[in-house]
């Protein structure tokens, strides 16, 4: 047992803290660290900063432009981007449509679609989920019918993330209605462009805008934008869902969030004292803190597991709850660090000032910016235990699989 | 040993029940989620007109009411259907305290509606404690100049007059005055908050006042009880908003099929909101414990009542920021992605429930306030 990187990882480290400290624009950390929204064009930007290092599809295949890093070294990575305020590497083309394509795309399609998600020219959204398919996936009712060459697609897809800015949408679509349901599955690439789609915004408890709802009417695709074989969708989708559930945990992000709350807690006042010397306040902070550190130790156990070739099984189930358990409790604690603050209304002001440099009496608006910061997180991080396949479900999947229930 | 209500109290809240039922529709949130005030004008007028103010004042006061149980239920009501009217800040925090300082002709404009007067008195580094105020007045030739920053007023831009808390010159003790909105020195830098309401920062800076302003040199009983007031009606209003969400969650189990049958059928599911039900049941005992003991020291004006009074709002305000945190998770949880969208009512409740444990004293602070008290039974 050891729980210390070895010197080679140690030594790629410090190669990752170098690049980041030459690569990472001011502009994209600020806005990271400040907890301000991020538009296409920031992700953008920094994809292609990746790219140009070769670092932004680290777990594809060399040969399509990935490296050939361990899974030690994708983690340790991902926590180095999270400690220097990187933007988050948008996943739904690099991390979930591509896989799916290397592993059952055709030559032509992987000829045509890896490189263009790799130098930015498609964004992609994932429609998996429909208004009455959502746990029950298997139960989605766009349909698609093959004629003259050409799928036609009728249906509804909603809760597409960051659809407003996505050119492409890889769906699951049904093909058949014969024998169970996930047998009549196919997963298929459409053009956002074509004739019949229509995207409506869906606005979130928090006043944010991210998800949206997608209409196919008579949407023509052609035959060639099927992946692998029709009605065998469900199985790519279960290959996809394994590697969105990849660094789940979110222990970098929460590492990085508990530090900026115990600096918030020694700076908010609460009468002739500070907060961080509130017992029952202190308490809660230390305890996040003591899961946090056990569910970074769980979270490099299943790496080395992968590293030696297995394939997570409950274990991520295990990381998903914790992570977005952790995660909510952070922003919970960080809107109740609030105080009177935090019933403010978002998007009514940009943070301009580093907590660490400020001193939070001095101007109005410092609390405001935190507390309706905090409170939108708040709300809208709810989502965690909801995607990605939500908390109970992954509960169902522990009883089956460990239990053998 | 009763717990039916009077006829009296009954009536209220089957009346405002209905007011409100057939006022809160979708279109007036939103209106009022585009309003200058925070509120709809026309249902605040209404309220006013039908007399709902005068459940906040006792009959010595002019009301018909003013007891823990007028408070308990209007708030109730207020938070079934999330409404924004400004019974807490102008009510209980204006024409309520009013009557306490015996601010008779205040009391009458306000109560046909003439006027809106509130509180200023946190203020940024007082967070929830109601003694840390350094506002200062300092006595002049003709009365007093005010300095100072009050912050978080609720509805501060529709008042007229404020009453604000300042220290005068070394004393300790927290005086009140009231002022003007619009006087030289005082401005109000007014937000929104995430329900739609409005809220200001009052910063005071040199303000001249005449004698007559000071309302009360030693106002620290009065504001003690008007907060244990306040944490009533706060919790009160969170515990109708629990009972619409846990409502709202129950019905959408029912009506929700996934794997080919409603998800209610789910023994994981009956438990969680079986959960929900029990926590509340737990939560409307205790609003009924504080609001009685609130009664019996109206009553009796006996220091050891107010004491246990006190006790028994910060046991419910704490059981409401607990309580209101599990039922809004578990509602958004339990509905799946559609709890998590601005269109669905069940963002409202959520929002006042959490946003209430923010006003008055967090759960954290309300148990720190029973453990002193638990701790001073002691010695
Ligand atoms: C912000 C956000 C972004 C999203 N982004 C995307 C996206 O980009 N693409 C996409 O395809 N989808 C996306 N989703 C959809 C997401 O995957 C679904 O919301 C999720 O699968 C849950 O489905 P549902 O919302 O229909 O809830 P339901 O399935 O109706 O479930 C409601 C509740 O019941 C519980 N439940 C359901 N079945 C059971 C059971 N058998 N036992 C116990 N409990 C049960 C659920 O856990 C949940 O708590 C997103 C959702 C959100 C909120």
């Amino acid at each position: 047992m050891d729980l210390q990187y070895n010197q080679d990882e140690l030594t790629f480290q410090q190669e990752v803290r170098l690049f980041l400290k030459n690569n990472l624009p001011e502009n994209l950390s600020q806005k990271v660290k400040l907890g301000l929204e991020l538009e296409k064009s920031d992700f953008d930007q920094w994809h292609t900063i990746l790219n140009t290092q070769g670092w932004l599809a680290s777990h594809w295949p060399e040969k399509y432009g990935g490296t050939n890093w361990s899974s030690i070294e994708r983690h340790i990575f991902e926590e180095e981007c999270c400690f220097a305020f990187a933007p988050r590497i948008i996943p739904f083309g690099i991390s979930m449509l591509a896989p799916v394509v290397i592993a059952f795309g055709t030559e032509q399609q992987k000829q045509h679609f890896l490189p263009r998600i790799l130098n930015g020219e498609d964004w992609w959204c994932q429609g998996f989920s429909e208004p009455g398919a959502g746990s029950d996936l298997a139960s989605l009712k766009t349909k698609a019918v093959l004629e003259n060459g050409e799928y036609i697609v009728n249906g509804q897809k909603t809760w597409t993330t960051l659809g407003q800015y996505a050119n492409w949408i890889f769906c699951l679509v049904r093909t058949s209605s014969d024998g169970k349901p996930q047998t009549g599955i196919s997963f298929l690439l459409i053009d956002l462009s074509s004739p019949g789609i229509e995207m409506k915004p869906i606005k979130l408890l928090d006043g944010s805008y991210e998800v949206n709802e997608v209409f196919f009417q008579d949407v023509r695709v052609p035959v060639g934008n099927i992946i692998g074989e029709e009605n065998k969708g469900w199985d790519y989708a279960k290959y996809l869902l394994t590697y969105e559930r990849t660094n789940i945990a979110g222990v970098g992000a929460s590492f990085v969030a508990l530090k900026q709350l115990k600096v918030l807690a020694s700076k908010i006042k609460q009468g002739n004292s500070y907060l961080i010397d509130e017992y029952s306040f202190a308490s809660k902070l230390a305890d996040i803190e003591i899961r946090l550190t056990a569910m970074k130790v769980m979270n490099l156990k299943v790496l080395s597991l992968v590293q030696s070739g297995k394939a997570p099984g409950v274990e991520s189930s295990i990381l998903k709850i914790k992570g977005t358990e952790i995660q909510q409790q952070i922003n919970d604690l960080t809107r109740q660090a609030m105080g009177p603050y935090a019933p403010t209304s978002i998007s009514e002001f940009n943070n301009d000032f580093v907590l660490e440099q400020s001193n939070l009496y001095d101007d109005d608006n410092s609390l405001f910016q935190l507390g309706s910061k905090a409170s939108s997180k708040y709300l809208n991080n709810r989502k965690l235990s909801i995607f990605g396949g939500s908390n109970e479900i992954q509960k169902t999947i522990i009883a089956k699989q460990l239990l053998n229930f | 040993m009763e717990f039916n209500y009077s006829d009296e109290h009954r009536m209220l809240g089957e009346t405002l029940n209905r007011f409100f039922a057939e006022k809160y529709t979708s279109q007036l949130r939103e209106s009022i989620e585009n309003s200058a005030q925070g509120y709809n004008l026309d249902v605040w007028n209404e309220l006013c007109e039908l007399g709902m103010l005068g459940a906040l004042l006792t009959e010595q006061q002019g009301g018909f009411g003013g007891m823990g149980e007028d408070i308990n239920i209007l708030f109730q009501e207020l938070g079934k259907v999330a409404a924004n009217e400004p019974l807490l800040s102008a009510g209980i925090l204006g024409l309520r305290l009013a009557a306490e300082l015996k601010q008779e002709s205040l009391v009458d404009e306000i109560m046909q509606g003439d006027k809106q007067i509130t509180l200023a008195h946190f203020e940024p580094e007082s967070r929830y404690e109601i003694d840390v105020i350094k506002s200062q007045a300092t006595p002049t030739e003709k009365g007093f100049r005010i300095n100072g920053k009050k912050s978080m007023v609720y509805g501060a831009e529709n008042c007229d007059q404020f009453f604000i808390s300042a220290k005068i010159g070394d004393s300790k003790k927290i005086a009140i005055f009231l002022i003007k909105k619009i006087v030289k020195g005082l401005t109000l830098s007014t937000r929104k908050l995430n329900d739609g309401k409005i809220v200001s920062d009052v910063l005071m800076s040199n303000i001249e006042v005449s004698s007559s302003s000071l309302i009360l040199d030693d106002a620290f009983d009065i504001l003690q009880k008007l907060f244990s007031l306040a944490c009533l009606a706060l919790s009160a209003e969170a515990l109708g908003a629990m009972k619409s969400s846990k409502n709202l969650t129950v019905e959408y189990m029912k009506e929700r099929k996934q794997f080919s049958r409603p998800l209610s059928a789910f023994q994981v599911i009956q438990h969680r909101c079986v959960e929900m039900v029990i926590e509340i049941e737990q939560l409307d005992a205790s609003l009924i414990q504080a609001a009685n003991d609130i009664s019996f020291a109206i009553h009796s004006n006996q220091n050891d009542d107010w004491k246990q009074a006190f006790i028994s709002t910060a046991s419910a305000k704490y059981l409401s920021g607990v309580t209101g945190k599990l039922i809004s998770e578990e509602s958004v949880q339990l509905h799946g992605g559609i709890g998590m969208t601005w269109e669905y009512p069940l963002g409202h409740f959520v929002k006042r429930i959490i946003m209430n444990n923010h006003q008055f004293g967090d759960s954290d602070y309300h148990l720190k306030q029973h453990i002193k008290m638990l701790k001073a039974e002691l010695v």
